[in-house]
């Protein structure tokens, strides 16, 4: 495997590692704050890109499909908190991640009735379909542009929470909740701007994506496992922790994916080095995950609870 | 401060004088069960007693997942894994051309331990909903195991030529079922001496307070690991019983949404209570046929159905009927 | 007399807070050993640190002149250290049978039998009734716990602790909550007398009368730190026990 090459999926990686993230900070936010596990969160992630591909058929403005996907999921995640969800925040978490399941389902068979069962496709604009070249290796522009608006909103969400008085309510909520609501500030209205705000992050990444994965009912399903392993490895209810997660997580599964066969082929003869790559490339990241939690069963950055 | 959750019942019961309603009604079922070979040969149908072979399989991995989520407090999402498990060690046996019905049974029993307990040690390190996490994502573990190896049927699944042999009973489908119900009594019946004994007494009492349990001087853990490992054999034997009863072995026994309806179950029969979970599966799978026959996109009412289930029903359809101390 | 518990330089910090300061306390065979100070000193935090529920930072524990810092708490029950919870954590859907059955097989051999019902296994039931017959519990013996009242909770929570046959006892705040009179906490100050001769007994208490009755040597714990430790006299006349308590609660005279 030549470097070039290696350095090509490495960025892959760490493309997918943005993806992860942008669905993990999220799912963790709402969970550090609210306590509240919310398995539909792949379908938000779905919504968005079904949204953004509807738009941009009906419309062919990129920019406004990005909008609708990241909008459009954005009022469902409000529809959800204010028509429903609430009733769930304060239930134990095996009745959140049910019911949320529950509505996983029923969003993956709507989707079904709705748009059909086949992939639907969203092309992308020529003037983002260029390769550039990074570092000496030609690499699509797209996928670069991903990672940098990921890093972006990295970068808005580090100075949302550091900087801002939502922030720091955020912060406050995560460590001890109940002084928070004590304190007087409108919990209810907290709880829907970090739902929203969760789900549109979601919606955005399935809205980015659409161009280059195939939008299908149940896209969302795998990607939710993924991050909820990036939680686990981050620490569940740490921004910190879903970032270098996700970017841990990533650069391991995609890396496993490609390498790993190619060193076992070096090892082993032909048949059962693609065979046992195959098995062992898609395992590499609960591979991790597992030594991580034999050594910090809390995640690498666990949230320190009051 | 949490709501309890539904796996924990609300009620307690005072000591019932005279016939006991919950021993009553679980014969009767029972009763009722055994009635089906019957009324499949007379009507010659075999499609009921097949759906219903289906319904005792899902009955006995309920029963088991009960054990370590109803009585163990331990919410694994990943059970249908064990599930897969029993199927694949009938189905690559058989693939390999042994076919010895004990020696199927023997397999699952080791295999399932041998996976079952580095797991459970793995996720028992954490609690709450890391566990529940962790245990799903191992369960997928698995999943991508069995898609990933290829000559083993990969994402179609492993068909079974030749299934467990068991003299004269090999393939009979009444064989099978009744073979199923045994199965599902004999668990039952020592579940309910498990439950009352020392070993369940610890194994309750952790699922409600483990600080409490280690403040008397008991260490939770390795009366959880094996409840966790006992509930995962009573899954891989309804896979067991599963892969004869399909002659085939798929990776779809173990996704993480099996797990998930594995649950559902239990929660709609009432977990904590013993004969609640075969109830929900009865429930469940019932009403999986009825919604099936009605559309093609049955999941559109499934799945707000699943939604009222867990906000509503907490004690579960058999938890309505009794209360979980009445039953003993 | 050697020390049933023996602590040394125990210390705990949060961050930069340090609530446990370097205390020094020793639990001598049938001596109550009250440890008194205002809310927010870190009595609770003490006694944690002694279960071995939190791990602290620095110091030695010895019970009986033995060290258990490196056991976790089962162990240090095992060994024989009883509690009692500030804040009741009975079993409530169990009865007072089923409890204290739980409590009497902790130190009694390992857990994993499977057949013979837990309360119909003489070797523990025996026991079991001995204790709910000394908190005067029998009539309740099948009740579910959450059906009693508070202060009988509260004897059910000592019951327990008892069942372990500890060498030494670390009471909560036995008597929060409970009012005046034969049902409350007076009741509580009688059965400590009672136990007092058998075990050692770390109490935790702000009925100041309760401990003054009570107390052989009582630690005075202000900020995590030990500022006093002495017989009732002693700190009764303490000029510093004065002082930290001024505000806060009345030291009778």
């Amino acid at each position: 495997m030549s470097p070039q090459l290696l350095f090509m999926q490495a960025l892959n990686g760490l493309q997918y590692g943005i993806l992860l993230f942008l669905l993990a900070a999220g799912l963790t936010l709402v969970f550090g704050i609210m306590s509240f596990i919310n398995l539909a969160h792949g379908a938000l992630y779905m919504m968005g890109a079904y949204f953004a591909a509807a738009t941009f058929g009906h419309t062919n403005s990129f920019l406004l499909a990005i909008l609708a996907g990241l909008g459009g999921a954005m009022a469902l995640g409000v529809a959800l908190d204010r028509c429903g969800f609430a009733r769930l925040y304060p239930r134990a978490h095996l009745d959140q991640v049910l019911a949320t399941f529950g509505l996983m389902l029923f969003c993956n068979e709507a989707v079904r009735m709705i748009w059909g069962s086949a992939p639907i496709f969203m092309s992308l604009p020529d003037a983002l379909s260029n390769t550039v070249m990074v570092l000496g290796t030609p690499y699509p522009l797209y996928r670069l542009l991903i990672i940098l608006a990921g890093l972006l909103v990295a970068l808005g969400l580090y100075l949302l929470i550091e900087r801002t008085r939502v922030g720091m309510l955020i912060r406050a909520g995560a460590s001890n909740r109940a002084m928070v609501a004590a304190l007087g500030v409108n919990i209810g209205w907290l709880n829907t701007f970090i739902f929203a705000l969760g789900a549109g992050l979601a919606g955005l990444g399935g809205a980015m994506v659409g161009p280059i994965l195939s939008v299908q009912p149940g896209m969302g399903d795998s990607i939710l496992i993924m991050t909820l392993v990036v939680i686990v490895i981050g620490g569940i209810g740490s921004i910190r922790g879903a970032f270098l997660g996700a970017l841990v997580v990533g650069l391991v599964d995609t890396l496993g994916r490609t390498v790993a066969p190619a060193l076992l082929g070096r090892a082993l003869e032909q048949e059962l080095a693609s065979t046992l790559g195959a098995a062992v490339s898609s395992l590499a990241v609960y591979v991790l995950m597992v030594i991580v939690l034999a050594v910090k069963p809390e995640g690498l950055f666990p949230v320190k609870k009051r | 401060m949490k709501m309890e959750s539904s796996i924990v019942n609300a009620r307690v019961a005072r000591p019932s004088a005279g016939v006991s309603w919950p021993a009553a009604l679980t014969v009767l079922l029972f009763a009722l069960l055994l009635l089906v070979p019957v009324y499949a040969s007379v009507t010659d149908s075999s499609y009921v007693l097949l759906q219903f072979s289906r319904i005792l399989v899902f009955a006995l991995a309920a029963v088991g997942l009960n054990l370590a989520l109803g009585y163990g407090g331990l919410v694994s999402f990943g059970h249908a894994m064990y599930i897969g498990i029993g199927a694949y060690c009938v189905a690559i046996a058989s693939h390999y051309g042994a076919d010895g019905g004990v020696l199927h049974l023997l397999l699952v029993v080791v295999v399932t331990a041998l996976v079952a307990a580095p797991v459970g040690l793995i996720a028992l390190r954490t609690q709450g909903i890391a566990f529940i996490m962790i245990t799903l994502a191992l369960a997928q573990m698995f999943y991508f195991l069995a898609v990933g190896l290829k000559q083993y049927g990969g994402d179609e699944g492993l068909p079974i030529r030749q299934l467990s042999r068991f003299g004269a009973l090999t393939g009979s489908h009444a064989g099978l079922y009744l073979a199923l119900l045994a199965c599902l009594g004999a668990s039952l019946l020592l579940l309910r001496r498990v439950i009352r004994s020392r070993f369940g007494l610890i194994l309750r009492a952790s699922s409600m307070d483990a600080r409490r349990v280690r403040a008397v001087g008991t260490s939770p853990l390795g009366y959880r690991l094996l409840a966790y490992v006992l509930s995962a054999e009573l899954c891989a034997l309804a896979g067991f019983f599963l892969a004869n009863l399909t002659a085939f072995a798929s990776p779809a026994y173990m996704a993480w949404t099996a797990s998930g309806e594995l649950i559902i179950m239990v929660l709609l029969g009432g977990a904590g209570t013993l004969v609640g979970p075969v109830v929900g599966a009865a429930g469940f799978l019932l009403l999986e046929e009825g919604l099936k026959g009605l559309t093609d996109h049955w999941m559109i009412i499934m799945g707000p159905v699943i939604v009222l289930i867990v906000l509503f029903l907490r004690n579960g359809l058999w938890g309505m009927i009794v209360s979980p101390r009445e039953e003993h | 007399m050697r020390p049933l518990l023996s602590i040394r330089g125990l210390v705990k910090r949060y961050g930069g807070l340090l609530v446990t300061d370097h205390v020094d306390l020793d639990i001598l065979p049938g001596e109550i050993h009250a440890v008194i100070g205002p809310n927010g000193a870190g009595k609770t935090t003490l006694i944690s640190q002694i279960m071995g529920e939190i791990p602290c930072d620095e110091g030695a524990i010895s019970l009986d002149g033995r060290p258990i810092d490196g056991l976790g708490m089962a162990q240090r029950v095992r060994a024989g250290i009883g509690r009692s919870y500030q804040i009741t954590s009975v079993i409530q859907r169990f009865t007072v049978l089923e409890n204290v059955v739980l409590a009497v097989q902790g130190c009694r051999g390992h857990g994993f039998h499977f057949w013979t019902p837990a309360v119909e296994t003489p070797a523990l039931t025996d026991r079991a009734d001995e204790l709910i017959g000394l908190m005067g519990l029998s009539a309740w013996r099948d009740t579910p716990a959450l059906s009693l009242s508070y202060g009988q909770q509260r004897q059910l929570e000592i019951a327990m602790a008892l069942a372990a046959e500890p060498k030494v006892l670390l009471l909560d705040e036995p008597m929060a909550g409970m009012g005046h009179g034969d049902t409350g906490s007076d009741m509580m100050v009688e059965l400590l007398r009672r136990l007092k001769s058998r075990y050692g007994i770390l109490l935790i208490e702000h009925d100041m009368d309760a401990v003054f009755s009570l107390a052989d040597r009582i630690s005075v714990l202000f900020y995590g730190k030990v500022i006093c430790c002495g017989d009732v006299e002693t700190i009764r006349r303490s000029p510093e026990v004065r002082e930290a308590y001024l505000g806060d609660e009345e030291v009778p005279a």
